[in-house]
């Protein structure tokens, strides 16, 4: 982080007390983990995109999120989410071993399955309504919306628009602004 | 140089600028300020915008902790020229993502500042919070510099003053051309004012502008003007009628300034004496030098008494020295003004040459009280002399004195026959003359026609008196030559002495003048006179009063006397004679009361009442035989009847009434009578004759009469005078006398009547001269008319007899 000082700044603190000031900020914020991040980010995507109102997903009621498959983020996500709101919505995570369970989320974060395609996950995904998230490499390339990535040692995400849109999604430009671009490669 | 002495045009002008730039100066530093205000509030507006809009846009990298994502959208903020910096604070107050300037140094606080809008003295900075949905995600600070605004406001400014010095010249040509709405028409009006102050023109009228309050101003003008020129006008009429007035009056004009003690005198003023335009100074020594030694104290009084306000009106007749050396007398007029404490500060007036009236006033003095024709005192001033001594008689202060009182003898003779011309010669003459024969100191006089009179004062005694009155009488006895003919004069003087009795002038005159009647009737030339004289006068006066009493009363009544034929002795004609019974003294005789009827010219009426009476008596007696001689009954007539009255036509009218005989009626003249007027005697008996009235000489032998000329009058008979007849028997004179005018008469083929017969002696020797006829108390009194009718009708009733006794 870039950070100038001015003339002022560096007379009225000089560079110990600054070396103080950077420390303190350090102690005060541990730095959170990869899942805390991700659970934050699935969170988060919520307030950038606009699900259609007469798609599957609930146009009302709370915030649906949805770990199809193996759960990396254990109270994490529920902990990130906990007396949170979204538009005046509560936002409530499900853990689900079908896609078909997802029905109604408006997130369905894919996790790490056995004996299943990613690629048939999200054919069978399709329709639901809801933002695809996973963290498994490809993803968004592969049909899927949104793709964790590591990128040095910050977390980003690779968007497909077009997986999106074909699920009637708007995503927030801010949001596309943040994330990778993908194209969708046929699979 | 003062305001006040500005033009009007700059006073405009100045006023009009003096508006403009308070009011250019006050809109553009409110536009100024406001501009900047708005300037500042748009800019702080617009902030808060692009802090909301950039906000907005971080809210994504800030709910992905994608720093350089927010820095990198803040980094967009450098095309907003006056953003210096940009920060992003998380929802903790720490700083998330910033965004400077280039070049500018900023200080970015390391925490959020309060949120809301800061116009700071140098920076404008703005916080909003950046906010997604409901959830607030943190602050974005921003910094503004007003750089671009003040530099705005400099431009504009700049603009500002351009527009403002634009305006100003805009505003100073437009005032310095509307400027003349206002101040062409007032300079207009300020030139003709200026034309009309520099020739004194008043017909210059200004040029009528509008119906504004210069329009009217200048109407008022133009009225102003025209007034002005009507009593210009009016003055110069009244000038010029006042100088025509002075010169028509002839009067010299004098005008006198006490402050500066100069004392104008116009050119007439001078003329008056006798000097040029140029010649006298215009001092008061010009007047006052010339003043009469004698009337300078008067007129100093008179200039003292109306300076002193004591008179309303300075007026002064004294006598002025002329250029000749002679002194002209003069009227002055003047008025003088004073001031409200009473001196005078300046006087004017006129002077008139009155020397002519003066002249004038002095010769009608010296006229009233003189006779034009001998230069000597006339009766008035004789008179007032003769009181003045008679008042210091009065007063015993005199001592004795006299009025002589003289008239010509025969006056009216000499006048009559030689013309009024000549007369007033001799009237001159004997004035001068006798001025020159009294003593000096004593006064004669002309008193009217030929009478004078003398006052004789200081006399020793009464016979100094007579003996100057004798002088005068021998001096003025004598021949004076009379337009070619030598006329003898001879005076009547009458004396009376002034007594101490004596009380009025015209008494002693009176007196004076009864004597000098007396003296003439005794033809002593000179009497004096005394009470008896009066007496004489008073008898007279009362006679007359008697007989205008007898006239009205008809004491008067005829006689009548017969005369005879001295040829056969029978009656041939009868003379009628006027008798007064006077109530007291009886009968009174034609001798005593005839002279008065004459004198009071009663006598005229008297004879016309003769003539009546007689005609009628003769138409009663009867008319003669056819063929026989009629009686010649004949009637006296005086001088004056027969020269001044109608007798003719009285006569001829009572004849034709009467229708008497021709023949009948004769008349008796005396020969003064037929003298005094030869011509209208010469026409008058011609007349008489044609109408058949015989005209008879009366009293003949006792007058002048000219026998030549008696040669010549158309008359018919003369009776000799009683005293002729009277004087036959003594003296052989008369009867020589007597027989003289039978000769005469016969000579001139007329006939005689000789009266007053009284003895047969006289009558034979009358037979014997030839004389015709008589009558006398020897052949028959004069009888009343019973006795007359009588008389007549035995005339008539045998013819043939003698009648006489």
């Amino acid at each position: 982080m870039a950070l100038a000082l001015s003339p002022l700044a560096r007379r009225r603190c000089g560079s110990a007390a600054l070396a103080v000031f950077l420390l303190s900020a350090r102690l005060a914020a541990t730095p959170p983990t990869e899942h805390e991040v991700k659970a934050a980010y699935l969170y988060n995507f919520l307030k950038f995109v606009e699900w259609p109102k007469q798609g599957n997903a609930s146009a009302t009621g709370p915030f649906c999120i949805a770990i199809l498959g193996a759960d990396p983020f254990g109270p994490v996500l529920d902990n990130t989410v906990a007396a949170k709101e979204v538009l005046g919505r509560r936002v409530t995570v499900r853990r689900v071993a079908e896609p078909k369970a997802a029905a109604g989320c408006h997130v369905v974060f894919v996790g790490r399955q056995q004996n299943v395609s990613t690629a048939g996950t999200l054919r069978l995904l399709e329709g639901t309504g809801a933002l695809t998230v996973s963290d498994e490499p490809g993803f968004a390339r592969r049909g899927g919306m949104v793709n964790f990535v590591l990128d040095e040692d910050s977390v980003g995400f690779e968007i497909n628009p077009s997986a999106a849109a074909r699920e009637g999604l708007t995503l927030s430009p801010r949001l596309l602004q943040l994330a990778r671009i993908v194209p969708e490669r046929a699979p | 140089m003062r305001f006040g002495n500005l033009s009007l045009r700059q006073k405009l002008v100045a006023v009009i600028m003096a508006a403009t730039l308070p009011a250019l100066l006050l809109a553009g530093g409110v536009i100024v300020t406001y501009q900047a205000a708005f300037a500042r509030r748009t800019m702080a507006t617009q902030l808060e915008t692009l802090a909301e809009i950039v906000g907005a846009n971080c809210t994504a990298a800030l709910s992905f902790d994608k720093a350089r994502t927010a820095e990198e959208t803040l980094a967009a903020l450098g095309s907003e020229p006056d953003v210096v910096a940009a920060v992003v604070y998380r929802q903790d107050g720490h700083l998330f993502a910033s965004f400077a300037r280039p070049g500018v140094s900023v200080e970015i606080p390391t925490r959020a500042p309060m949120i809301g809008t800061q116009l700071g003295p140098r920076r404008l900075s703005v916080t909003r919070p950046i906010t997604l949905g409901a959830e607030t995600l943190g602050t974005i600070s921003l910094w503004a510099s007003y750089e671009r605004v003040a530099a705005q406001r400099r431009d504009f400014l700049r603009t500002a003053a351009l527009v403002a010095v634009f305006a100003l010249g805009v505003a100073f040509l437009l005032a310095t051309r509307l400027q003349r709405l206002i101040s062409a028409p007032v300079k207009r009006l300020v030139r003709t004012a200026d034309a009309v102050t520099e020739r004194q023109d008043y017909s210059l009228r200004a040029e009528p502008s509008g119906r504004d309050e210069i329009g009217r101003l200048v109407d008022s003008f133009n009225r102003m003007l025209a007034e002005i020129e009507k009593g210009a006008a009016a003055l110069r009429h009244s000038e010029e009628r006042y100088a025509l007035a002075a010169r028509a009056a002839n009067d010299g004009l004098w005008a006198w300034d006490f402050t500066t003690g100069r004392l104008f005198l116009s050119p007439r003023w001078k003329e008056i004496l006798g000097r040029g335009p140029d010649e006298l100074p215009d001092a008061a020594e010009s007047w006052f030098s010339h003043i009469h030694p004698d009337d300078a104290a008067e007129v100093q009084r008179q200039l003292g008494l109306h300076l002193e306000g004591r008179t309303t009106c300075f007026e002064c007749e004294h006598r002025i020295l002329h250029q000749d050396g002679t002194y002209r007398w003069v009227l002055n007029r003047g008025q003088a003004v004073f001031e409200d404490d009473g001196h005078a500060v300046r006087m004017a007036g006129s002077m008139a040459d009155i020397t002519g009236r003066k002249q004038a006033e002095e010769r009608l003095v010296h006229d009233a009280l003189h006779d034009a024709l001998s230069g000597l005192p006339n009766r008035l001033l004789f008179r007032d002399r003769l009181e003045h001594v008679l008042g210091r008689n009065r007063r015993g202060m005199v001592s004795a004195y006299a009025v002589l009182y003289l008239d010509l003898d025969r006056f009216k003779i000499i006048n009559d026959s030689l013309g009024h011309d000549a007369g007033d010669r001799l009237l001159a003459e004997i004035g001068l003359h006798l001025a020159s024969i009294v003593r000096p100191g004593d006064t004669a006089a002309r008193l009217g026609g030929d009478e004078f009179a003398v006052l004789l004062e200081d006399l020793d005694c009464q016979a100094s008196a007579v003996s100057i009155a004798r002088r005068v009488l021998n001096e003025l006895t004598r021949s004076v030559r009379i337009a070619g003919e030598d006329v003898h004069t001879r005076p009547s003087i009458g004396i009376a002495f002034g007594d101490a009795d004596t009380n009025a002038a015209e008494e002693l005159i009176r007196s004076a003048d009864l004597a000098m009647y007396a003296a003439k009737r005794k033809g002593t030339g000179v009497e004096v006179y005394d009470r008896g004289m009066h007496a004489e006068v008073v008898t007279k006066m009362r006679v007359e009063a008697e007989l205008h009493t007898a006239v009205e009363q008809n004491q008067l009544f005829l006689c009548y006397q017969p005369i005879f034929s001295l040829r056969n002795g029978r009656l041939a004609g009868i003379e009628t004679l006027m008798r007064w019974r006077h109530p007291e003294r009886g009968v009174v005789s034609p001798a005593q009361f005839i002279p008065m009827l004459e004198e009071t010219r009663l006598i005229v009426p008297v004879t016309r009442w003769l003539i009546a009476e007689t005609v009628k008596s003769v138409h009663a007696w009867g008319r003669p035989k056819a063929g026989t001689r009629p009686l010649l009954v004949t009637i006296n007539v005086s001088a004056i009847s027969f020269l001044h009255s109608n007798l003719v036509e009285d006569i001829e009218s009572a004849v034709r009434r009467a229708q008497l005989a021709p023949g009948s009626l004769g008349i008796e003249l005396t020969e003064s009578a037929l003298m005094d007027d030869p011509e209208v005697a010469e026409r008058q008996l011609a007349a008489l004759r044609s109408m058949g009235v015989y005209t008879i000489i009366d009293d003949f032998g006792t007058g002048y009469s000219s026998l030549a000329y008696l040669s010549r009058l158309p008359f018919d008979k003369i009776k000799i005078d009683r005293s002729f007849v009277a004087g036959m028997g003594e003296q052989q004179d008369s009867l020589g006398i007597v027989r003289a005018i039978v000769a005469l008469a016969h000579d001139l083929d007329k006939e005689l009547v000789a009266e007053g017969v009284e003895t047969q002696a006289q009558l034979h020797a009358l037979t014997a001269l030839g004389c015709e006829f008589a009558q006398g108390f020897l052949l028959g009194h004069p009888v009343p008319e019973a006795e007359a009718r009588d008389l007549v009708a035995q005339h008539l009733a045998h013819p043939g007899e003698l009648s006489w006794p």
